[in-house]
């Protein structure tokens, strides 16, 4: 297969726009928000349902796409991200996010009132891309989906926020590092926006907290699933190991991504610890995960190196080439560029859909495919999107 | 022409084995005939230097008792994990240890029968002597003194760095709240400090320079320092304290009392503890390990007699909530 050069922003550049052009403008639903489930060549086959992760992260996509390409189409499009947000998802009465609601004929209906830390992480993300696309209002959102997260899921004994409460915002006993993860990638994203300093020292003590305090706990790096009091819970979901949100073992891309955050957290906190632990983790990842014979990312291991699930995963291999990106940019190794190459590579022959636009969702351990559904609720390419951004920044 | 350990030895009337040994400060010899030895290398000129040395087995690292309690031990803890990484590394064993100020401090470090001897922190300068005259290898961390090998983080110019950053931010009256000015490190500080005032024009006013004085317990006298200053005609905006530990009682003293940080008072510390990111206090950070890591590699230098050299660990500015939301470093420093 002819390969471009990855190491040229023209060629990153090119494929963000050719993933943009598979969502863009058909996931516009002009009644609000925006259509969540896509097939192979873009038809949409469910129209109402609506998820707190998918309407955030569109407007990550449009605020991103609008601050590189320009647009008056991508602006309205945050906008109207935005509009759907603080009108549709957003309850004044608890100040909470639906998790999931149907919307037809400008009327919802909400299937799921459950509040994740999860989902107002991607709510803070969104605001603070708000912000730096130039929707001033959002700001004032920022601070109060902050002070929301404060309110009812940061837990100050732990330094950590806890995952999920219901609508009245009891907290139940989970406790997870992806919620933590995200909301560090969003304080990350929300100093940036603001310059507010308090952003960053959440994201420190996050990082922190998962990277090394808890990873101790587990073999030096991140498990997924803790107790309440952040104990590590090895038993949950043992017999789901698929959960989209929250499978059972070692996820390598989580490694990988979080070798990311730590990367860009070093750009405003210069602390020595960030570097080598990011060059461990990503290491780690692709030492216990890389599939020799059909290359890729494996998606999850356990405790004794064993694959746990052999499934290819887009989000795996687009989160390693981003980090893979900043370490060699950092670091100036050479191992790191070949990593970035292969994972490229393999990503681009296997995952890229080169007609239509977008990378597929989930591959067989060979590559094979299992499904026409490209983007189910949740997904819209954010991750792949924003590795080429982020990679953009080492190239 | 220097004489051989052999005409040392009879010249002393004992075995050429008793004669390294005193000459080396290893056990099994009496202390009279140390000295009787140790008088007459010196006598007849022996060169001490050409006495074999062995690699180093086991090494001292000798921390001050004031650095040992609750609120000084983080610093050194971390700099005592760095030293003992690099040391396993090299197969030494490495003994922290505290004298006993009550004690003879050549006898207690005797005891232990040291190769070679590390120096992290505070030491009185008399100590210092008996340590040197013990003929073994020696390095100092975090302090210095004339003709030793040490390494010591980037003072100066870290805290002249914090100050340069709150005048930057529009603090009017900076105060420095400094420890025992007979700690290399503090002392340093202090000067980095009015470093920065001086480069602004500011005139540095005594009244904002609040000391702990000397022998009090470090958050009694903290409070003492902090009531001081609240109490002057126009108080502080922005407090340089001289570490963190200090810096987090200040951070809770000034909220007791009702004043907001940094909204009232800005609040920086040095050092960069694990205590000081979840308080969100700004910071200098050292990297601590790397710090007892160069330690060791100095005392390694200074066993193969080396030329003793002094050098200066780079720091970096943290600024955390505790200075203001919108601080920043200096725009021109390297990133």
């Amino acid at each position: 297969m002819h390969l471009p050069d990855f190491r040229n922003p023209q060629t990153l550049l090119a494929h963000v726009r050719h993933t943009m052009a598979f969502y863009h403008p058909r996931a516009i639903d002009e009644s609000g928000g925006f259509y969540h489930f896509f097939k192979d060549d873009g038809t949409v086959y469910d129209a109402h349902t609506r998820h707190l992760v998918s309407s955030t992260r569109f407007v990550f996509n449009y605020a991103m796409a609008y601050r590189h390409f320009g647009g008056d189409e991508y602006l309205a499009g945050v906008k109207h991200g935005l509009d759907f947000l603080r009108r549709v998802h957003r309850d004044p009465a608890t100040g909470g996010y639906a998790w999931q609601l149907q919307w037809q004929d400008g009327v919802k209906t909400v299937d799921d009132v459950t509040n994740h830390c999860y989902g107002l992480a991607f709510v803070v993300l969104a605001y603070a891309h708000g912000v730096m696309a130039g929707v001033p209002e959002a700001k004032a959102w920022l601070e109060e989906t902050w002070l929301l997260m404060e309110a009812h899921f940061w837990e100050p004994d732990y330094g950590l926020y806890a995952d999920e409460a219901t609508a009245d915002w009891q907290l139940k006993p989970y406790r997870g590092q992806n919620a933590n993860m995200h909301a560090c990638e969003a304080m990350l994203t929300a100093f940036k926006a603001t310059g507010d300093v308090k952003y960053l020292d959440r994201a420190e003590l996050l990082a922190n907290n998962i990277a090394n305090r808890q990873a101790a706990l587990a073999n030096g790096m991140m498990w997924e699933h803790y107790h309440r009091d952040w104990s590590v819970d090895w038993d949950y979901n043992r017999d789901d190991k698929t959960n989209i949100f929250r499978p059972w073992g070692y996820q390598p891309g989580h490694l990988a991504e979080w070798a990311k955050l730590l990367l860009i957290l070093e750009r405003h906190r210069p602390l020595p610890w960030l570097l080598p632990r990011a060059e461990e983790l990503f290491t780690t990842a692709l030492q216990k995960a890389w599939d020799a014979e059909h290359g890729g990312l494996y998606y999850g291991f356990g405790p004794q190196d064993e694959i746990c699930d052999s499934d290819k995963y887009f989000w795996v291999q687009a989160e390693s080439l981003a980090a893979a990106a900043l370490l060699a940019k950092r670091t100036g190794k050479p191992e790191y560029w070949h990593d970035y190459q292969r994972l490229w590579a393999y990503s681009w022959e296997h995952f890229v859909d080169h007609q239509h636009g977008g990378w597929w969702r989930i591959l067989r351990s060979d590559n094979s495919k299992y499904s026409d559904e490209k983007s189910p609720a949740g997904k819209v390419d954010y991750h792949t999107m924003g590795a080429c951004y982020e990679a953009l920044n080492a190239l | 022409m220097s004489i051989s350990l052999r005409e040392l030895a009879d010249a002393a009337g004992v075995s050429v084995g008793t004669a390294s040994r005193a000459l080396k400060h290893q056990g099994g010899v009496s202390e009279a005939t140390r000295q009787k030895v140790i008088a007459l290398a010196a006598a007849l000129g022996y060169d001490r230097e050409r006495l074999q040395r062995e690699p180093l087995r086991r090494v001292l690292l000798l921390v001050h008792h004031t650095h040992a309690t609750a609120a000084t031990s983080p610093f050194y803890a971390a700099i005592i994990a760095g030293a003992q990484t690099a040391c396993d590394k090299q197969g030494i064993a490495l003994q922290p240890f505290t004298t006993n100020a009550s004690g003879s401090i050549r006898r207690q470090i005797m005891q232990q029968e040291p190769d070679a001897i590390l120096c992290a922190g505070f030491i009185e300068p008399d100590v210092l002597e008996v340590i040197k005259a013990l003929g073994k290898p020696l390095a100092l961390i975090d302090t210095s003194a004339p003709g030793l090998p040490g390494v010591n983080p980037d003072n100066q110019e870290g805290a002249r760095q914090m100050t340069a950053a709150l005048i930057r931010a529009g603090r009017q009256r900076i105060a420095f709240l400094s420890g025992s000015l007979a700690h290399h490190s503090i002392r340093l500080r202090e000067r980095g400090y009015r470093q920065a005032l001086f480069a602004a024009g500011r005139l540095a006013d005594p009244a904002l320079e609040a000391l702990i004085a000397p022998g009090v317990e470090l958050a009694r006298g903290t409070e003492t320092a902090l009531a001081e200053l609240l109490a002057l005609p126009e108080r502080p905006d922005a407090i340089v304290a001289f570490n963190d530990a200090c810096a987090l009682i200040l951070l809770a003293a000034c909220r007791q009392r009702g004043l907001r940080v940094p909204e009232d008072i800005a609040i920086a510390g040095f050092d960069d503890i694990p205590a000081a990111a979840p308080a969100g206090l700004s910071t200098v950070q050292v990297d601590k390990a790397a710090l007892g890591a160069a330690g060791v590699a100095a005392l390694l230098a200074a066993a193969e007699h080396l030329p003793a050299s002094e050098t200066l660990h780079p720091v970096r500015l943290l600024l955390r909530s505790s200075t203001g939301p919108h601080c920043q470093g200096d725009p021109h420093a390297p990133a």
